[in-house]
């Protein structure tokens, strides 16, 4: 009995996992259509728009895209839970992948009149990692920064543990998290996450995803410290290598 | 006036690329399964191919194989697009078989296609 229930289980299992990759699939098709049509009637190739229009399309472009993203890391959780997703571990350069970052995110980072320091240092430094997941990783938790933070300044940092270990610390002036939560954020659709409202949703699965990365890299990320009102610093940490 | 062949079996999504695509100057020709491709590459002279993977009949590798394999196409640029997670094994593929890119189509608006397709046009 036991033996079957087990069996159905991992049946059950395999059937669950079959059914989100092929939803996923379906999902992104129409979601791309809706994209490119609300993209061009904002390039205007469907004639002139008002400024109302042109509002309104855009909250709609920014609404489907935040759907895209939510079936994107769906495949990610479902091709991670698979062993599908491959890691090519190699000698990355982490001052320069940071430095990257920091320039990607100075535009959105203003928008919201936010300010990122990166402390960079004045040696290099090289980590065993996937460099684009690492880069993934990385660009996951500063665009929860940005996120999460209405005011004040991201702060990205270098420092090394028992000298075999990097981390890179990313610190925000935001909302901070509930200390009843904070053991919970890594976990999947976490409470914590999905107990935000508005704007500040994100898809449940971002913190998920970088975890699962790091462990894949063995790396680790965690929550350093975190104050409701006053804000976060979560690290993220590589092995060191010459 | 540059040839592109759009190869793309979703009816709404091929619509949209030709669309933009005429806009931007291009002369469009469109397939919606892979054999259709073929039967198209082989009577007519195209500048750049965007190929889909997921097809009915022949999938775009294969379409990418036959048009590799014919001394005539193998320097006619094949971009492949996909909606396909796991997209990696995919892309490594591609770029083994002679495709000149590989993008996820809900990654990039039409114009931003039209873009990448353009660098590629020699």
């Amino acid at each position: 009995m036991d033996q079957r229930n087990e069996q159905l289980k991992e049946l059950l299992e395999s059937e669950k996992q079959e059914f989100l990759a092929v939803m996923s699939h379906e999902l992104r098709t129409p979601m791309t259509g809706v994209k490119g049509y609300l993209s061009m009637v904002l390039d205007g190739d469907a004639g002139p728009i008002s400024d109302d229009v042109k509002e309104y399309v855009s909250e709609a472009y920014v609404a489907n895209d935040r759907l895209i993203r939510l079936v994107d890391h769906m495949m990610k959780v479902v091709a991670i839970q698979e062993g599908n997703l491959r890691f090519d571990i190699k000698k990355v350069d982490l001052v320069q992948t940071v430095e990257m970052l920091t320039h990607d995110f100075a535009e959105p980072a203003k928008e919201k009149n936010l300010t990122i320091v990166y402390e960079k240092p004045d040696h290099q430094i090289f980590v065993s990692a996937d460099p684009d997941r690492l880069r993934e990783l990385l660009m996951n938790l500063i665009s929860n920064a940005i996120k999460f933070t209405q005011e004040g300044s991201i702060t990205i940092s270098h420092r090394n543990i028992n000298h075999h270990l990097e981390v890179v610390d990313i610190k925000d002036t935001g909302i901070g998290i509930d200390r009843q939560q904070q053991s919970r954020i890594f976990e999947i659709f976490s409470k914590a996450n999905l107990s935000l409202s508005g704007q500040e949703k994100g898809t449940g699965l971002g913190l998920f995803l970088a975890n699962k990365f790091a462990e894949a890299q063995d790396g680790k990320i965690w929550l350093d410290s975190s104050e409701v009102g006053v804000g976060s610093t979560f690290s993220a940490a590589f092995e060191k290598v010459d | 006036m540059s040839k592109i062949l759009i190869v793309e079996d979703d009816p709404v999504l091929s619509k949209m690329y030709a669309k933009k695509f005429e806009k931007d100057g291009f002369d469009v020709t469109s397939a919606y399964d892979g054999q259709e491709a073929v039967d198209k590459i082989n009577g007519n002279k195209f500048d750049v191919v965007l190929l889909d993977i997921m097809l009915p009949k022949l999938d775009g590798f294969a379409v990418l194989k036959n048009i590799k394999e014919n001394s005539k196409f193998k320097d006619l640029p094949v971009i492949l697009s996909t909606n396909l997670g796991g997209g990696e094994q995919d892309k490594t593929k591609g770029e083994q078989m002679g495709a000149v890119d590989y993008l996820v189509k809900s990654d990039f608006t039409p114009s931003e296609i039209v873009e990448k397709v353009k660098a590629h046009i020699k």
